[in-house]
């Protein structure tokens, strides 16, 4: 990620100079406007004077070349500038585009880099309340793990919801079970129909559980492009983090540290 | 403007608060410190200079309204400018937490150039 926020960094710098450009330009543009302007005015003004003091022909015929060129001057430095005035929105428009995006990759990698801080799983249990409620907006959800034997789906953590009640779908059954069977997200159409969404978390090869989103926080109007985003992160990341944090906390932290030798994971590794 | 500013930064939620750190990241001028809650944030307070409080309102220990109320009590830091980033999106919320002296009120899911651009206004920096 430095690395990818050290290019951002060079892109929005080289942006900036490029904006900076344009702006000079704009202004070298408006002030090279004006001295034609006034250049114009003094012609004309010594041509009403040559009319008046009645002027030679080739004296008449000069100043009304010089006026014409100049005109022909200005209309191609307003031309030029209505072009730098377009480029700038444009500009402008992409400056806003990069900033959402650096705004959405850093929301992602944030998410990312804290879900894999920890292998204790009640601590990943809090990060993926913590994405859940702050990064996407909610404030009521709740998060299912399956329990593989009796393929049901167990509330094990949530904002907003009361655990004893909620209700404890089968894998396959129902809008929660099927979408994890499935593997498919479910978002419903409308912010009146709940579940307002289903998460299902699964790695390539084990269903672990699902997040039912019931309500947005208040100031959210519904889902953005991001959220899609970390959707898809926390199905996949959110799930290998559980399914870890699992595994690490049944053998123990001494057990799992002592686990890890070299001669295992070539064994592993064939 | 080279000079170092000082943001204490209070979240008790570590994912928000190294995203708020990682956008503040942008302003160069700006260092910043972290706490989990309000009293923490009182002892830091006591312990350095900050320009800039950027707290959250929903903490263990105590909460980021009690901390704004005691920071505009407080003869030191009374002027200090607080930014409050929080959940609680609702008017009245809003208007309880300006009226005890928040200066900013910010609501999530953040957007990283919000804050940046309210932290720049409240520093007067470019």
């Amino acid at each position: 990620m430095s690395a990818k926020k050290a290019d951002e960094t060079a892109h929005r710098e080289d942006f900036l100079v490029l904006f900076r450009r344009g702006l000079k330009f704009t202004e070298e543009l408006l002030a090279e406007n004006e001295k034609l302007r006034y250049r114009l005015a003094n012609l004309e003004n010594e041509l009403d004077g040559a009319r008046r003091g009645g002027g030679d022909d080739s004296t008449l015929r000069e100043l009304r070349e010089k006026v014409r060129e100049l005109e022909i001057e200005k209309a191609r430095l307003l031309s030029s500038y209505t072009e730098v005035e377009s480029a700038n929105r444009d500009y402008q428009t992409r400056y806003a585009e990069i900033e959402e995006e650096h705004n959405n990759l850093a929301n992602l990698y944030i998410a990312s880099y804290q879900l894999h801080s920890t292998m204790c799983f009640k601590d990943v249990v809090q990060v993926i309340n913590e994405i859940v409620i702050n990064l996407v907006g909610v404030s009521s959800f709740t998060m299912y793990l399956l329990d593989v034997p009796s393929g049901v789906l167990h509330p094990i953590a949530g904002e907003g919801v009361d655990l004893a009640h909620a209700p404890r779908p089968r894998l396959g059954e129902g809008v929660i079970g099927k979408a994890l069977a499935g593997r498919q997200r479910h978002v419903a159409e409308s912010l009146t129909t709940a579940p307002l969404a289903v998460v299902p978390l699964a790695t390539a090869d084990s269903q672990v559980g699902a997040i039912v989103i019931d309500r947005l926080l208040v100031q959210k109007e519904g889902f953005t492009a991001v959220d899609n985003e970390l959707f898809n992160l926390l199905s996949v990341h959110a799930a290998t983090a559980l399914l870890a944090g699992l595994l690490r906390d049944q053998v123990g932290d001494r057990g799992a540290i002592q686990a890890i030798t070299v001669a295992h994971a070539r064994s592993l590794l064939g | 403007m080279s000079e170092q500013l000082h943001a204490l930064v209070v979240e008790d939620s570590p994912t928000m608060r190294q995203l708020i750190v990682f956008a503040l990241s942008r302003i160069k001028v700006l260092k910043v410190v972290e706490a989990d809650d309000g009293v923490d944030a009182l002892k830091k307070l006591s312990q350095q200079h900050f320009d800039i409080l950027i707290t959250d309102i929903n903490m263990p220990m105590m909460d980021g309204l009690k901390l704004v109320s005691m920071v505009r009590k407080d003869e030191v830091h009374k002027e200090i400018p607080i930014i409050i980033i929080t959940t609680e999106g609702a008017q009245e919320d809003r208007q309880r937490a300006l009226s005890l002296g928040a200066n900013a009120y910010i609501t999530k899911p953040i957007q990283a150039p919000q804050v940046i651009s309210k932290v720049k206004d409240l520093l007067k920096i470019s």
